[in-house]
């Protein structure tokens, strides 16, 4: 019977889909169904969710294509639809960019953005007392040179009343005599 | 009963295959607005999910999966049948398979009611432990319970000791204090900021049944149409008015219903089973 009608709807341009692949794909849904619910009783963690959108969206591929006919229609349906997906795509793609680089405020979580605020000012303190340290360094090492001579002193002494270039000047015509 | 009423095309197209295939090109654009429309929905569940996992956690097993299973099977069940009763009216020659689109569509639109139903049972069973969207969540002492007993399952913390009412003081109490000092007080009372934070995503319930009422809930609206839909198509089926060459609004009607159950394979699982 079902043979009979494909053969003569073929005929007439439409296609009539045999009985049994509604039945068969009747019998696939229920099977995934089952699989799903079962499933879910394991945690594997983050892939939880990716395992039951896998199953759904082979569930929902043969309801698209068998029972709604797009396998067989014309494929500017298919086309139709599949740009809508497309589109589907690019609402979840963005949003989903957004909350997956985000480190949440939460100074409870060891990433973030609070505490590693908190790790960035550390570490740039950090950097400045080593900044400071060189400095002192560097002013005690050009006192020592440059500045004994001229004072006629041993130690290096706070730094005088002349402007800070007046002194490089003088500097510096001390190292050329 | 077995005549069939000989469709004429409308003016404006050639011949009846373009009519037919006119009209089914518009359905599918209609789909591609109805897809988009629940995505928007989707998204939602997704950027807040993302942000509050632990929430998500206590709040999704208040659902109740068996319920949500059987409903699929239903919905299965009659996507199937609407399917069935679609190739019924195209193979359909001189009326003589006219009862089977009608009884086809009869134990569809049955399947939808069964839908409902439990649909009902659920959301009355929600309304009553008080497991709404807003500031109406919380509020029932059977949800207090129930968030205090998902506390100390998930985290471990024994707050089913507590009244109910000192529950619902120190929580406030606690979030208030988490939100505005939180940071100071990370370093001098971590463990008083655990427990407040602990308290604080579970008090977020509210949006995931913000959610769940609102997905559900536009979806039982597109069974109700699609009901409603379907119920048009018995009728004129009834009168004998599909066969092989004329069958537009049974395969229209039926492809809204099978949208239907492709929002509800993917909402069950993300609502039930996540």
């Amino acid at each position: 019977m079902s043979n009979h009608d494909a053969h003569h709807d073929d005929h007439h341009g439409h296609h009539v889909t045999p009985l049994w692949l509604y039945h068969a794909i009747f019998g696939g849904l229920l099977c995934l169904t089952v699989i799903t619910v079962w499933i879910a009783q394991f945690d594997f963690g983050a892939a939880n969710t990716i395992i039951a959108m896998l199953v759904a969206t082979v569930k929902a591929s043969l309801v698209a294509l068998f029972f709604m006919h797009l396998l067989h229609d014309e494929r500017l349906n298919m086309l139709t639809f599949g740009f809508g997906l497309l589109f589907v795509a690019l609402f979840f793609l963005f949003p989903l960019v957004d909350i997956t680089t985000r480190t949440y405020i939460d100074p409870i979580k060891e990433n973030s953005s609070v505490r590693i605020l908190d790790k960035e000012m550390e570490a740039q303190q950090a950097h400045a007392e080593k900044h400071k340290k060189a400095l002192g360094k560097l002013s005690n090492l050009y006192k020592r040179e440059f500045m004994a001579p001229a004072e006629g002193e041993g130690k290096a002494k706070p730094a005088p009343e002349v402007p800070a270039a007046a002194e490089a000047v003088e500097g510096q015509a001390a190292e050329a005599k | 009963m077995s005549t069939v009423i000989t469709h004429h095309h409308a003016h404006h197209f050639y011949d009846k295959e373009q009519e037919a295939s006119s009209a089914k090109l518009g359905m599918w654009l209609f789909l591609v607005t109805e897809v988009l429309l629940f995505s928007g929905l989707f998204v939602g569940y997704t950027v807040i999910k993302t942000l509050n996992p632990e929430m998500w956690k206590v709040a999704s097993a208040q659902l109740d999966w068996v319920m949500g299973s059987v409903n699929t099977l239903v919905l299965i069940t009659s996507s199937w049948t609407v399917a069935l009763a679609v190739r019924a009216a195209q193979t359909n020659e001189k009326g003589e398979k006219n009862g089977q689109i009608v009884g086809l569509l009869a134990f569809t639109i049955v399947c939808a009611f069964g839908f409902l139903g439990i649909k009902y049972m659920e959301y009355s069973h929600k309304i009553h432990d008080g497991l709404l969207w807003g500031t109406k969540y919380f509020n029932h002492p059977d949800a207090i319970a129930a968030m205090k007993a998902g506390i100390k399952e998930t985290f471990s913390l024994d707050v089913v000791a507590l009244s109910d009412a000192s529950f619902l003081k120190t929580l406030e109490a606690h979030t208030a204090a988490a939100s505005h000092h939180g940071h100071e007080l990370i370093s001098h009372y971590a463990s008083t900021v655990k427990y407040a934070d602990t308290l604080m995503t579970v008090e977020q319930g509210h949006l995931f049944f913000g959610i769940y009422f609102l997905l559900t809930g536009l979806h039982g609206i597109h069974v109700v149409i699609g009901m409603s839909v379907l119920t048009w198509v018995l009728v004129l089926a009834q009168k004998g008015k599909f066969y092989k060459d004329y069958y537009t609004p049974v395969e229209l009607g039926g492809l809204y219903w099978h949208l239907v159950d492709l929002i509800w394979i993917y909402l069950f699982p993300l609502l039930y089973l996540v």
